[in-house]
């Protein structure tokens, strides 16, 4: 017998057929994309692709050191993995960073729009210095004023920041439940609706969590406690990301067997391009999409 | 420097001092509690835990076998793993189960209230037979018409028919990301504010998921595919929770690697105020036996990931 049900008032994206396509795409036909400068690769090993992660990093620093380039590269928090490794990388082959100027993509706030001080234990800033900059030779690391979150006193001109140092060579990221990038929640789809273009310019601004990203990382780095996870935060806009001259996307969150990202990374990559689905914007331009395979197996139900 | 902030305005219970209070017990002082019926267990290891909640099962049921009574046991679908085993020490120890009688707490539904069918691969229903009815020898089972479900021609009366053979003598159950029991969801709290009296009379009804839920279940079960999940359910009320002769909660949300989401819910229910919009919180107020698989007992902490 056939079960047909609406969905959940609370989601944003609410085409079912759309939905009931892409749960169906199979893992062997993931990677399959009528743009050709969408790549979606597969790596099934966990430290293999942890290592490929750092190595992007490390191999486009080192690239432009020899051309005598500046590197302007935009980080997310999230995955995280990939930092020590890039860290271990850049200190043994004695890379020196001091031509790179980083920008984090987003950073929790409370209810008022104030940034998560670089001390709180869940601060992304925290977290990017934890796990990567301090674990960096000091000889090496870049300088402390190249390195930069959308904190609430600069939010207003992190767009200007990062123009004023030539753009940005690469926008790194992840993939949220909701399909965010960064904190551009699908929430922000209703301000914008079908007007793509407008969309596509949009840039930082404080943003209000929607729930799937609360449990989210409630899940994924607070205990599961959705009472610790701050309600706000600041994230930069499409605009930065679709502005930089290349991306490159990490999905990776699986624990055991169960990933919450299955159904999520196909509705990205092969749903339509549309406002709702904020990292469906990235297979409109060049992009390296890479999937852990745990986030590449089949969407199937299984009662636990 | 401190970071204090308001909870995001979904989340039902907004005690943000009861989150902070619960947050920080320890995973060795979670057992203790003030009502000495309330027993919160620990067990590390998987294998013990789903074998001590079959064993819990299969013994009441030979215990009233042994005494001649019927069994009436209300059961959940989630946790799993212990009706594969009960199966199999049913089959093997030889105990029928005619005496028995089932009732299960939940099962989802559409926008409308319609009920899944058994045949959807969603249904409850259908894990219900699958993992437990089906796997015990056919001389063995249960009478099929002993075996009931929420479902909606039958949801009006639920507690009627419960009560009409006695009572429950045990209610099975885990706990919800929201503190739900059943599809009891933290949301409902709101329609009964601070009345608990009402709250513990309130019986079976057809429920909307709150986005906890539809996450939770989506995580677990629809490989994180939110828009799989079906947007209502059916359920039992604290009612027929508090109306069984015991209760027995198993808590397994841990999902390897060091994350489990049912840390903080877990000590949300068992030491936090007895109220409306965590409707566990009822648990401690009437014997129960509350057990944790050791990845959910662990410290609530931050690791960015």
């Amino acid at each position: 017998m056939a079960f047909k049900y609406r969905m959940a008032d609370f989601l944003d994206f609410k085409d079912r057929d759309v939905c009931e396509r892409v749960r169906r795409i199979p893992r062997e036909e993931i990677t399959r994309h009528p743009n050709p400068d969408f790549k979606i690769e597969v790596i099934q090993d966990e430290a293999q692709f942890y290592a490929a992660f750092a190595t992007d990093i490390v191999a486009r620093i080192q690239r432009a050191l020899v051309e005598g380039r500046r590197f302007v590269a935009i980080f997310p928090v999230g995955p995280t993995a990939q930092y020590p490794i890039a860290a271990r990388m850049i200190n043994e082959l004695r890379i020196p960073m001091h031509h790179v100027h980083t920008f984090n993509m987003d950073e929790y706030a409370d209810e008022d729009g104030n940034t998560a001080p670089a001390d709180w234990e869940g601060s992304f800033q925290k977290c990017m210095f934890d796990s990567f900059f301090n674990l960096i030779d000091p000889d090496l690391r870049p300088p402390r004023e190249q390195i930069h979150f959308p904190t609430t006193d600069v939010l207003d001109r992190y767009a200007d920041m990062i123009e004023a140092v030539g753009g940005v060579d690469m926008c790194y990221g992840g993939i949220g439940w909701c399909g965010h990038i960064a904190f551009w929640e699908s929430s922000l789809g209703y301000e914008f609706g079908d007007d793509m273009a407008a969309y596509l310019k949009a840039g930082p601004r404080l943003v209000t969590l929607t729930p799937m990203t609360i449990l989210q990382n409630a899940m994924s780095s607070f205990g599961g406690d959705w009472s610790w996870v701050p309600p706000k935060a600041n994230t930069i806009g499409p605009a930065q990301v679709m502005a930089a001259r290349d991306r490159s996307f990490w999905l990776s969150y699986l624990t055991a067997d169960v990933s919450w990202q299955r159904f999520i990374a196909r509705l990205v990559a092969h749903g339509p391009v549309n406002t709702f689905v904020p990292g469906s914007i990235l297979q409109t331009v060049p992009t390296r999409y890479v999937l852990l395979g745990g986030v590449a197996d089949n969407v199937e139900i299984k009662m636990t | 420097m401190a970071f204090t902030y308001d909870l995001a305005d979904f989340i039902d219970f907004k005690d943000v001092a009861a989150c902070e209070r619960v947050r920080r017990i320890k995973r060795a002082d979670i057992t203790r509690h003030p009502n000495p019926d309330f027993k919160i267990e620990v067990m590390d290891d998987p294998g013990q835990f789903y074998a001590a909640f079959a064993t819990d099962i299969v013994m009441r049921i030979k215990q009233a076998l042994d005494e001649g009574r019927r069994f009436v046991g209300i059961f959940p679908v989630g946790p799993m793993p212990q009706y594969p085993i009960a199966a199999r020490m049913i089959n093997e120890l030889r105990i029928p189960m005619h005496h028995v009688h089932t009732f299960n707490m939940d099962e989802y539904a559409d926008q409308n209230g319609n009920t899944a069918p058994v045949d959807w691969p969603g249904s409850f229903q259908k894990a219900m037979f699958e993992s437990f009815f089906n796997l015990i020898d056919p001389d063995l089972r249960p009478p099929l018409h002993q075996i009931h479900f929420p479902t909606r021609e039958v949801i009006g009366h639920y507690g009627q028919m419960i009560e009409d053979l006695g009572g429950a003598d045990v209610c099975y159950g885990g706990i919800g990301w929201c503190g739900h029991i059943a599809f009891w969801e933290s949301s409902l709290g709101h329609e009964f504010g601070d009345d608990l009296e009402a709250y513990k009379k309130a019986g079976p009804r057809l429920v909307k998921l709150t986005p906890m839920t539809i996450i939770q279940n989506a995580l677990h079960s629809f490989g994180g595919d939110w828009s799989w999940v079906p947007p209502k359910a059916n359920t039992i009320g604290p009612a027929q929770i508090l109306g069984a002769r015991y209760r027995s909660f198993w808590l397994d949300g841990d999902l390897g690697g060091g994350v489990s989401w049912q840390r903080f819910i877990a000590r949300l229910v068992a030491h936090g105020p007895v109220n409306t919009l965590v409707p566990g919180s009822i648990l401690q107020t009437a014997p129960t036996r509350y057990v944790l698989l050791g990845g959910v007992a662990d410290d609530v902490e931050i690791h960015m990931a």
